[in-house]
């Protein structure tokens, strides 16, 4: 992150939202749409970005396919089934954590 | 729009960075994305926009030492151990599963019976990457061809293939001995410890390099049509 390092821990669940909303996207996507969202607040770096895609992919929570856009190979990603689960829960959780840290800062 | 030639010069820089093929061409499709975005956006010439994306990119790109002392990207390099690793955890659990299926037909068998089944287990399962590496030898060849590319995250574990595949059983005579020990030593006796030890860190080996072949063989499949164009390139 270039700007916040708060959102770091969260990386896992905005590439996972945004996959649920965007069904696939490419990694220059990912994080332009996350930077378009948050108005230039959150700028993902590569080297995080992709790693994390990695690993997504390599527990089965994400799935790729590659593309030819424009004489291009693209690589994009979509959410597996047991992805669209976990997402669903990881939101669940991260609504009720942002609720109570809502609760907390407003006293 | 980026021209062929400018698609060239990016690729041949990101090939300097010593990515392995699969990341390649994800970054290069990042890279192309990015400076088409700066040219419209800052209306600037492809070679200030090139050089902007490499500043960007600049420490994810920076050149680390691998284990095998070869340099690779530091954000490839992350990848690779964070994948190394998970696939470390699932050679562990399917040798404790081995080890428990092993031990559930010693009850079973009688002591010549389990040899004779461990003999010719340890021939089928030692032969799946023989005929991993025969049927895929397009694969392996060209990894072998080229040892400057890398076609994938999993390259570098031929070697370990075709020891398994090829040249433990008879090497080792493996395969004909340590049945009765492992059959002995679930049966009580503490002597045979040696087989069970080697039993558990060949088997941990084995499937590390299963599933390091798997992995390398369907990145593989997925980037047919790019490994072919940058080999008829010859980059």
């Amino acid at each position: 992150m270039k700007k916040n390092s708060l959102y770091k821990g969260t990386l896992q669940n905005i590439i996972l939202k945004l996959l649920s909303k965007e069904v696939k996207m490419y990694g220059y996507q990912i994080t332009q749409r996350a930077k378009e969202l948050t108005e230039g607040e959150l700028e993902m770096t590569e080297g995080a970005l992709y790693p994390l895609l990695h690993k997504l992919e390599a527990d089965g929570i994400i799935t790729s396919e590659i593309q030819e856009i424009n004489g291009r190979s693209r690589k994009y990603y979509l959410l597996s089934e047991k992805g669209k689960k976990q997402q669903a829960v990881q939101e669940d959780e991260m609504r009720s954590y942002l609720f109570n840290l809502k609760t907390i800062f407003d006293i | 729009m980026i021209s062929e030639e400018q698609k060239l010069e990016i690729e041949k820089y990101l090939m300097s960075k010593n990515l392995p093929l699969d990341i390649l061409f994800e970054v290069k499709d990042h890279f192309m994305t990015q400076i088409d975005c700066f040219q419209i956006e800052k209306k600037v010439s492809f070679d200030t926009a090139f050089r902007d994306t490499k500043e960007i990119w600049k420490e994810d790109l920076k050149q680390v030492k691998y284990y095998n002392e070869k340099e690779i990207a530091s954000f490839a390099k992350d990848i690779k151990d964070k994948n190394a690793k998970k696939k470390l955890r699932k050679a562990v659990l399917s040798t404790i599963v081995a080890l428990a299926v092993l031990f559930s037909v010693s009850r079973l068998m009688d002591r010549s019976d389990f040899s004779e089944f461990f003999m010719y287990a340890i021939i089928i399962f030692v032969s799946v990457p023989g005929i991993f590496v025969l049927r895929y030898m397009k694969f392996y060849h060209l990894s072998f061809q080229n040892k400057k590319v890398r076609l994938n995250i999993y390259q570098g574990y031929e070697g370990l293939s075709i020891y398994f595949g090829f040249l433990f059983p008879f090497i080792t005579g493996y395969y004909s001995q340590a049945g009765d020990g492992i059959y002995q030593f679930f049966s009580g006796s503490v002597d045979e410890f040696t087989d069970i030890m080697l039993f558990t860190i060949i088997s941990l080996s084995y499937f590390f390099t299963i599933f390091m072949q798997v992995g390398f063989i369907k990145s593989a499949k997925k980037m047919t049509n790019e490994i072919n164009r940058l080999h008829r390139l010859k980059i």
